[in-house]
Formats: C-alpha cells, structure tokens, sequence
C-alpha cells in the first residue's frame, strides 16, 4: 500500500501548474477579487456634527455631492485650501468664514510656533486678534453679550495658555521667559489701556459698558502677572538685541501684509521703527556702562516694537487707531533740542506778557493770580534741574507752558485793556531771577497739586 | 484530512482567501486534470473555483476550513463540465443506477491496502484515465488527493459504503488493467520471439 501509494504520489506530483500558469491563474482571481470586493458589512460610526464653537460662532458645513467632487475637484480643492483661508483672515464673529479662521487658519498657524518663546507670541498674537475683533464688533454695534463672553472666554485661555508656556520656559530658560513676559505685559497693558478709553467712549455713546467685560479679564491677568513679576532676572543684552531685532522684522512685515494702510500710518509707523533703532543705538553706546545701564533701554525699545506689532495687528482686521495711542514719538535729540528751545522761547514770552501786564490791574486778586502763575511757572523751571530723563522735562515744559496759557488766557477774558508790548520779549530771561525770592515762598509745595486747585 | 484551521482573526478576509488560494492551488488543478483530461479546463475549473468560492465569501459566509469546501465546489464543477460532455454523463448515470451494497471484502479497508500494495503505482497512474468516471474519481481522492472514505463519500454525496466499494472495484479494475497490460508486453515479447 505505502508503495503503491507513493509510487502513485511521484506520478501525479509531475500533474502541477507551470509557474506562470500559476502566476496568471492568481492574477486572474486577485482581480476577481478585485472586481467583487467583499461588501463593508459594518456599518461606518455616523460621524456626529456638533458645531465646533459655542452658539456665537457660525459653523458651515460644506455638503457636496460624490460626483460633483470629483467634477469640479480641482476647483473646489483651491478653494477650500487656497481662497478660504486667505479670506478667512479678516473674518470676524458672525461672519461665516470666521469658524475657518478659528478652526482652521489658527491650529494650522500654531504649528509652526516650535519654541515656547513662539508659543507665547503666539498666544498673545490670538489674543490681540480676539480683543481687535471685539472692538471692530463694537464699533459696528454688533457686540451683544453672548458675544463679549464668548470672545471673553477666548482671551481668558489664551492668556492662560501663554501664561502656561512662560511657566515652562522659566524652568528651562529663565531668560526666554523673562522676555516673553516683557512681550506678553506689554501687550495686556496696551490692550487694557485702549479699553479703558474705548470703554469711557462707548459709555458716552449707545452701547455703554459693553467692552467692560472683556477690560475685566484683561485687567485680571494684568495684575496677577504684576504680581508674579516680582522674580527679576537679568538679561543679557544679546539677547535682548536680538528680541528687538525680531520685533522691528516683524513690524515691516505687518506693515507689508496690512493693505489698508494709508501713507501717513505709514510714515508714523516707520517714525516709530526709526525711534527705536535709534534707542537701540543709545542703549549700545552706554554699554561700556555695564549691562545694567543700557538693558533699560534695550528693554523700553522691546516694549515700543511690541506695541508697534500690537497696533499693526489691530490695522490687520480693520481696526483703525492712531499709532501716537500705541506708541508715542520719541524725540531724536535735535528735535528735543528744538523742543526745550521753543519752550524756552514761549515760556519766556509768557511771563512778560503776564508780567507786564499785571501791572495794569488793579484787582488785588487778580494780581495775586497772575503772580502766582508767575510763582509757579518759575518753579516749574527751577524743578528742570533736577529731571533725569527728557521725558520728564518735556511734562514740565507742558505743565509751565499750560499755565501760561491759562493765565493768559483768564487774563484775557477780563477784558482789561492790554498792554502794547504782549508778545514782545522786552523782559529776556533774566526776569526769572527777579521772581526768584518769590519762588521760596512756595517752594514746600508740590507744584502738580498746585497746578491743579489753580487751572 | 487536515485538521480545521481556525482562523487567525487577525488576518482580513482576503489574506485568507489568498493563503487558499496558494496552498491549494495545486492540488486542485491536479484533481480536475487528472478527471478531466484537459489542462486548459483544468485550469479554468480551479478559476470557477476559487471565484465561486470568493462569492460565498461575499454573501457573508464564514468559510471555517478551506479545503473541504474547495474540493466540495470543485467536484460540482467537474460533474458540470462531464454534463456538458454528454457521452460521460450517460455512462456515469448508469453505472450508479447499477452500484449494489457491495460484499463484505470490498467493504474492508484493510483489504484494499493489500490490493494496493499488490499494485505498480506507476502503472495504475497511467491507466487511470482508462477507468469509468465513478472509480475514477474516488481513486483519484483516494490515493492522490489523500482523502479519508468518509470526506469523499460527504464530497460526491454517496454513502461511506459506496466510496469503499467503488475504491475497491476500481482498483480491482486497474489491478486487470495492469495484469492485461503485462499479458500483452508478454504476448508481444514472445511473438517477437517467434519471429
């Protein structure tokens, strides 16, 4: 039997198909297969669609047939991929391209944030575009509660989101986060203070106190952080360069993408651009200091780019400021030459109208008015001395040539006859030290508050 | 016989219909020429028979062991080619009609090893496309196919007595086949001889 049977096996072994009879019968069944795929017995989980955001936001769900798809492919694909999102940009809450921007343009956008220090700006960036959408809202008198609260909730957990990313760059480099906090604070403090005053307009106008909500949060996060502020660290001069040099990069950037600008923002903005490069430049020349003398004005020029970014980031959804709000002009030293020697100029003019002048009233109480301004604007000059930065001198130069100008004016209104010699210089500078006894009279009392019982 | 495979629930459908495919694919193509004498429709019918096979897959039948079911669809297969030939589909009908219980000794296994063992493989292989459908089938499951009496009896629907019987008879018929075959190479020799 085993015999036979083996014998018989050999035999029919030499029956088999040829490789390639072989290899065309697989083919022939793989593309049967093929043909007549198994049928998907399971069903597919229905995908349920719940609308991405809370009620505020639109969600636009696309339905397009199978056919049409294919059909129109090409056309639909750059659209979905290229228009959409480029459109998308300038959505605000309520439009219908603003859930693309959110869900989509963002996320997308995140991506590309790889350090912490970029996770932080851009948090912050969403949040200035959320607080910049608001008030586009606002001023359309679209912003209605649910809204605010929405946008609200948004700014709240992207500030804490970047807060979140500073915490984790503090325990790897406390350097990165002590910037990224310089950017961040700016950034809360602009945004809180353009509240503050829009919310004051709009109290004024219909919506009254709509922006209140949304100052609050800011407001919040501004004094916890002031409040965890308190860890000062020491950075390095390179790095502050090179964070400003960021900054002003991304400042032209903004200023190319941003299309609605007019000329004259233009020419403020790179005002602004050369103010710091220039402070930069000051902050480099006092190196030989140490460090610590030129990292307050390195920091200073970081904090007027930051704003720069903030105020061009507000241009970007169609916001429209003035740049002074954000930044204000910084003085090359020429100008602020000019300015103290067309102060001088006024000031003294000032004091000899009033001086001259007061010797044609008879009123007892109008004399001691005018020569208290007298007193006070002496004062004002005196105090110059001791003033440490220009900033400082350029108040009270403001503050002196105010009250000349208010006593003038009061003058004025009493209707006296003036004196000929008004504008004339007659009396040059050395008048000042005629009033000089004078000055020792007032000189305990503060001249601001002074200032103001008087003006 | 081969033990049922239980199926690795890992593999997707397809990858077991092809590990099938490639572990049978021989075999059947060897049964269906060997019954059927031509390559090209042996070929064709082990096609049908892995497409039908893939139908059922389709139609949501879980197919537990591979090889019964193969066979089962291929010998469906090769009774409709006979019937489309229709000279063996006749001779075939009435050889069944005429099949008996059998005796005691056809029935027995042990003497169909001994009949086989009395044989030459090598001849009976020849001669095989020399016998009736009927023998021809069982004795190519049998001793080529390897199949216990009981699979093929569930494979061409007849009784475990009739598969027996017909192994019997048909080694009976290839063991005069063989014989005759001798007589006539003797009766051919000894003419030579004469000569």
């Amino acid at each position: 039997m085993k015999k036979f049977t083996k014998q018989l096996e050999t035999k029919a072994s030499v029956v088999k198909l040829s490789a390639l009879e072989r290899k065309e019968l697989r083919e022939r069944v793989v593309s049967y297969m093929e043909y007549h795929p198994l049928a998907i017995t399971k069903v597919a989980p229905k995908v349920v669609k719940q609308p991405l955001l809370a009620e505020p936001f639109k969600v636009v769900h696309f339905n397009f047939m199978k056919g049409r798809i294919l059909q129109w492919g090409g056309v639909t694909a750059a659209l979905l991929m290229v228009v959409t999102p480029v459109l998308a940009e300038r959505a605000i809450p309520g439009d219908v391209l603003y859930a693309v921007k959110v869900q989509i343009n963002e996320p997308v956008r995140s991506t590309l944030a790889f350090s912490p220090y970029q996770k932080v700006e851009w948090e912050t960036e969403l949040l200035n575009r959320r607080l910049a959408e608001a008030r586009v809202l606002a001023r359309e008198g679209k912003l209605n509660g649910e809204v605010e609260v929405a946008i609200a909730t948004a700014v709240k957990e992207h500030s804490e989101n970047a807060k979140r990313e500073i915490e984790e760059l503090r325990e790897s480099d406390a350097e990165e986060a002590a910037l990224a906090t310089i950017a961040f604070n700016t950034t809360l403090e602009v945004q809180s203070a353009s509240l503050r005053e829009e919310g004051a307009l709009l109290a004024t106008a219909e919506g009254a106190g709509t922006v209140t909500l949304l100052e609050t949060v800011i407001n919040e996060t501004l004094t916890q952080q002031a409040s965890e502020e308190s860890n000062t660290t020491i950075l390095s001069l390179e790095r502050l360069m090179a964070r400003v040099e960021e900054n002003t990069t991304r400042v032209y950037q903004l200023l190319e993408s941003v299309t609605l600008i007019d000329a004259e923002t233009h020419q403020d903005v790179n005002r602004r651009l050369q103010d710091i490069e220039r402070t930069v430049q000051e902050g480099l020349d006092l190196r030989e200091g140490g460090d610590a003398a030129s990292a307050p004005l390195l920091i200073d020029a970081l904090e007027r780019s930051q704003r720069l970014i903030v105020f061009l980031s507000e241009l970007q959804v169609g916001q429209s400021a003035k740049v002074e709000k954000y930044v204000p002009v910084v003085l090359t030293p020429e100008e602020k030459q000019n300015f103290i020697e067309q102060s001088e100029k006024t000031l003294a003019e000032q004091r000899a109208f009033i001086t001259s002048n007061s010797l044609l009233v008879t009123d007892a109480e109008t004399v001691e008015k005018m020569q208290y301004a007298l007193t006070t604007m002496a004062s004002l000059k005196e105090s110059l001395e001791t003033k440490a930065t220009f900033a400082e001198v350029q108040a009270t130069y403001e503050e002196a040539l105010a009250v000349g100008r208010d006593t003038i004016e009061f003058y004025r209104s009493l209707n006296i006859e003036t004196d000929s010699s008004t504008s004339t210089p007659a009396i040059p500078e050395d008048t000042a030290s005629t009033t000089d006894p004078l000055l020792d009279i007032d000189v305990e009392i503060s001249t601001s508050t002074q200032l103001e019982i008087e003006v | 016989m081969a033990v049922a495979k239980s199926g690795n629930s890992k593999e997707t459908p397809e990858e077991r219909f092809l590990k099938a495919f490639d572990e049978y694919n021989d075999a059947l193509f060897r049964h269906a020429f060997l019954r059927i004498s031509n390559r090209e429709r042996a070929i064709d019918i082990v096609h049908d028979t892995y497409t039908k096979v893939w139908s059922y897959i389709r139609g949501g039948y879980e197919i537990d062991n591979f090889r019964p079911f193969l066979y089962k669809v291929l010998n469906n297969l090769i009774i409709d080619e006979y019937r489309k030939r229709k000279e063996f589909s006749l001779d075939a009908l009435l050889e069944v009609d005429g099949v008996d219980e059998g005796s005691f000794d056809e029935l027995n296994e042990s003497t169909v090893e001994a009949m086989a063992a009395t044989l030459d493989g090598k001849k009976a292989f020849d001669l095989l496309s020399e016998l009736p459908e009927q023998y021809r089938e069982v004795i190519i499951y049998r001793f080529v196919d390897q199949l216990g009496p009981r699979e093929i009896s569930e494979l061409i629907e007849e009784s475990e007595n009739v598969v027996s019987v017909r192994i019997h008879r048909g080694l009976k018929m290839l063991r005069n086949k063989i014989e005759a075959g001798n007589d006539m190479a003797e009766f051919r020799r000894t003419e030579k001889a004469k000569k």
